[in-house]
């Protein structure tokens, strides 16, 4: 056979042959295929134009008003507000803080806004906002727990109480009960900055929290006459200084992994104190002193009767923080030695 | 459906019955046989559509059976082609081998293929198959000469066609149903693949399906099918016989036929008559049982000597060794195999369908279908190992197999 080229047209077969026949030519069985069958591809593509158009219509809306989509239902106004909280704040505040619109539906709250709001009060650590259909916004709330009290002001208003927490937040403290806000010492010697119009968090709250919180627990008898809290040597020596009505001054080592240990040494000078009823003590440091097996505090004894003027005075803290009060005379210490603890007496 | 699960029919719509099978191939590998329908066929004359309507009427009727049988309806038809318009010939081509190295390619191979196939065909023809015979390089015999070393590469292809509107009529039958023909199968290679195993067709085998209105043959050697054929000659030209030569109606002489026809004349005893109905009511007569299998047998003999004839020079007997196969509905003659035997020279038998075919789909009259079917599990499979094949010829394999 040749080998050249092949100059033939290109032979027919079968399926050259067109497959599509006229309806008349079908059978009525074969109609009613093709009917189904031509339904069926209108009803898809109509399903396609369909679903083309809803996309189109949502793209349209979304870029001309998105709070269409994003309220697409007029659902019933918010009639009730649930709170959930752990704490002492009312469902009146919570209600007055959201401010919600009176005719607002559920889908149509932002609760991102909603959220900012309840936090910027300080006291709110965390708020979880949800829709309960049909018409109840979830409020649940975790609050913030006091430790203690700063006396600062902002502006030329005048000095006021705040209260701060653990994780060093400032906030003005609502609904807590006096009693409670009465027996928290005072933050001294703190340098306060604003920002935004709120108070930034105070460094080194973790360390105060955790200093009184075992003084509360181990010796509440002394802890109830702490007045003073000051932070003027936290930074730099990492000591923070208590101020009581029976020591005006006790220092405290927050490199010490421990407070308990502090707190058991201030019991026993205090007791020791006591049975010289002359010669209350005026200072005790529980920074230094420290050996192995016990421990040797330096303890300065008052030698005359108690001045009128210094530690009972409250210090105003604010952007401008009071000095730490000064010692009118250095005094030779007398150093109590051989103060074994005993864990047994806590 | 799944989309993994396709329904495809095989119609074979012959001169004295259309038949139709279904079957539920899944995943494109396993293939069940859930429905079949049969009907009484109309105005279809030696294999051809003669009268559109009453033909769709029948096929439809068969197609809706089974379809109510199967509980599905069907995504595809694999038809048979059947018909005296058919015709086949045999082209060959030759190449010699472009690389230096003579290492045959993938392009030398596609070359010699197009130039066998590029005969013209005379007006209003059309292919139908067009089966390939073994490659030979360089004399030998070769399955696959890709890479293999050699000078001359050559390939022949046994062409059928034909007539372009019976084909069309067949087909469009079909879609009067509104159901695509995926494929249009000579009716001889259905029924040959399927009555035959892989190792007669190695051997060398001739299946002779001996239809209502046509027989179909196919010559196999080597493994693929030599030669085919149609001849308008079949059962329904013994019962025609039959009624000339005893002065029947048409319908009594099949009766006859069915009763006491046979491939062979068997029958010694000239005396012997047998009954038209036996029920003894007006009308009733009887006839010698001798002539009408000497009817029937000499009918049954002509169609063998023209098959034989038309094999021509095909047809060598030591070459088929495992003899010839009878099917068809016209098979279940008594004596045929005897007949064939005694015509060609070599030994012939009845065709049997592969033991896992249920019991009811054993009658030689399926075998077509049966082996449309077949042909349809095997494109399938074929198109799937394909598609894994495109997978695995993937850029990023293409891009390592070199590494």
């Amino acid at each position: 056979m040749s080998t050249h080229a092949n100059t033939n047209p290109p032979t027919r077969t079968w399926r050259d042959i067109q497959q599509s026949i006229a309806p008349k030519a079908m059978s009525s069985e074969g109609r009613k295929r093709l009917l189904a069958g031509t339904v069926k591809t209108v009803c898809v593509l109509f399903g396609v134009c369909l679903a083309g158009w809803g996309v189109y219509e949502a793209v349209l809306t979304w870029e001309k008003n998105p709070m269409a989509i994003k309220s697409p239902v007029k659902s019933v106004p918010v009639k009730t507000v649930n709170l959930r909280t752990d704490g002492v704040l009312e469902k009146a505040w919570v209600t007055r803080t959201l401010a919600l619109p009176k005719s607002a539906g559920l889908m149509e709250l932002d609760l991102q806004v909603l959220k900012t709001r309840l936090l910027e009060s300080g006291q709110i650590r965390t708020v979880v906002l949800s829709r309960k259909f049909p018409d109840t916004l979830v409020v649940q709330i975790e609050e913030r727990t006091p430790v203690a009290r700063v006396r600062a002001q902002i502006g030329a208003a005048l000095p006021k109480d705040y209260l701060v927490a653990r994780d060093g937040v400032v906030y003005e403290g609502l609904s807590y009960d006096p009693a409670l806000i009465g027996s928290l010492p005072y933050l001294g010697d703190v340098g306060m900055k604003l920002s935004r119009g709120r108070f930034q968090p105070i460094e080194g709250m973790d360390k105060v929290a955790e200093l009184l919180s075992t003084a509360h627990v181990n010796i509440p008898a002394l802890y109830r006459n702490w007045q003073i809290v000051s932070l003027a040597r936290y930074e730099s020596d990492g000591f923070i200084i208590v101020r009581s009505k029976e020591v005006k001054e006790i220092t405290f080592d927050t490199r010490e992994s421990d407070f308990f240990k502090q707190v058991a040494l201030l019991d026993m000078v205090v007791a020791e104190a006591h049975l010289q009823p002359d010669r209350p003590a005026r200072s005790v440091n529980l920074a230094i002193g420290e050996s192995q097996g016990c421990a040797q505090v330096p303890v300065v004894l008052e030698t005359a009767p108690e001045s009128t003027n210094s530690p009972n005075k409250l210090p105003a803290t604010n952007a401008r923080p009071a000095a730490p009060s000064a010692h009118s005379a250095p005094q030779r210490p007398v150093l109590f030695t051989n103060l074994r603890l005993n864990p047994r007496e806590f | 459906m799944s989309s993994r699960t396709k329904y495809i029919g095989a119609v074979e719509i012959g001169t004295s019955k259309v038949t139709v099978l279904i079957g539920e191939l899944s995943q494109g590998r396993s293939l069940s046989i859930i429905g079949f329908g049969e009907c009484q066929s109309r105005g279809v004359l030696k294999g051809a559509v003669m009268d559109f309507r009453s033909a769709s009427d029948a096929t439809h009727s068969a197609l809706l059976a089974a379809e109510s049988n199967a509980g599905v309806r069907i995504d595809e038809v694999y038809l048979a082609q059947a018909g005296g318009h058919l015709d086949g010939f045999y082209n060959e081509a030759s190449v010699n081998v472009s690389a230096a190295d003579n290492m045959v390619s993938a392009i030398d191979i596609d070359t010699v293929c197009r130039l066998a196939k590029a005969k013209a065909l005379p007006d209003g023809r059309m292919v139908v198959h067009n089966i390939r015979r073994p490659f030979r390089l360089d004399g030998r015999l070769v399955p696959d000469p890709e890479h293999l070393v050699g000078q001359r590469l050559e390939v022949g292809y046994w062409t059928v066609h034909g007539q372009e509107n019976k084909i069309a009529d067949n087909i469009h039958v079909i879609r009067g149903f509104n159901v695509p023909v995926a494929e249009l199968i000579l009716t001889s290679l259905a029924s040959g693949t399927m009555v035959t195993s892989a190792e007669d067709r190695q051997n060398g085998v001739l299946v002779i399906d001996i239809g209502g209105g046509t027989t179909d043959y196919a010559l196999y050697h080597d493994g693929c099918a030599y030669t085919t054929g149609v001849i308008s000659v079949g059962g329904s030209h013994l019962t025609n016989d039959l009624s000339l030569g005893l002065r029947l109606t048409e319908g009594q002489a099949e009766k006859l036929k069915l009763r006491f026809g046979s491939g062979t004349v068997i029958t010694r005893d000239k005396s012997e008559k047998v009954w038209l109905n036996g029920d003894f009511a007006i009308g009733d007569r009887q006839f010698p049982r001798q002539a009408i299998e000497q009817i029937t047998s000499a009918r049954v003999w002509e169609i063998f000597e023209v098959v034989k004839k038309k094999l021509g020079v095909s047809f060598v007997p030591e070459r088929l060794t495992a003899g010839i196969v009878l099917t068809g509905g016209t098979s279940k003659l008594p004596g045929i195999a005897e007949a064939a035997a005694k015509v060609f020279g070599v030994t012939a038998r009845l065709g049997e369908v592969p033991g896992y075919i249920n019991e009811n789909l054993r009658d030689p009259g399926f075998s077509t279908a049966l082996g449309l079917l077949y042909f349809g599990l095997n494109s399938s499979a074929e198109a799937a190992v394909a598609g894994q094949s495109r997978r695995r010829n993937g850029f990023f394999s293409r891009l390592f197999a070199n590494a």
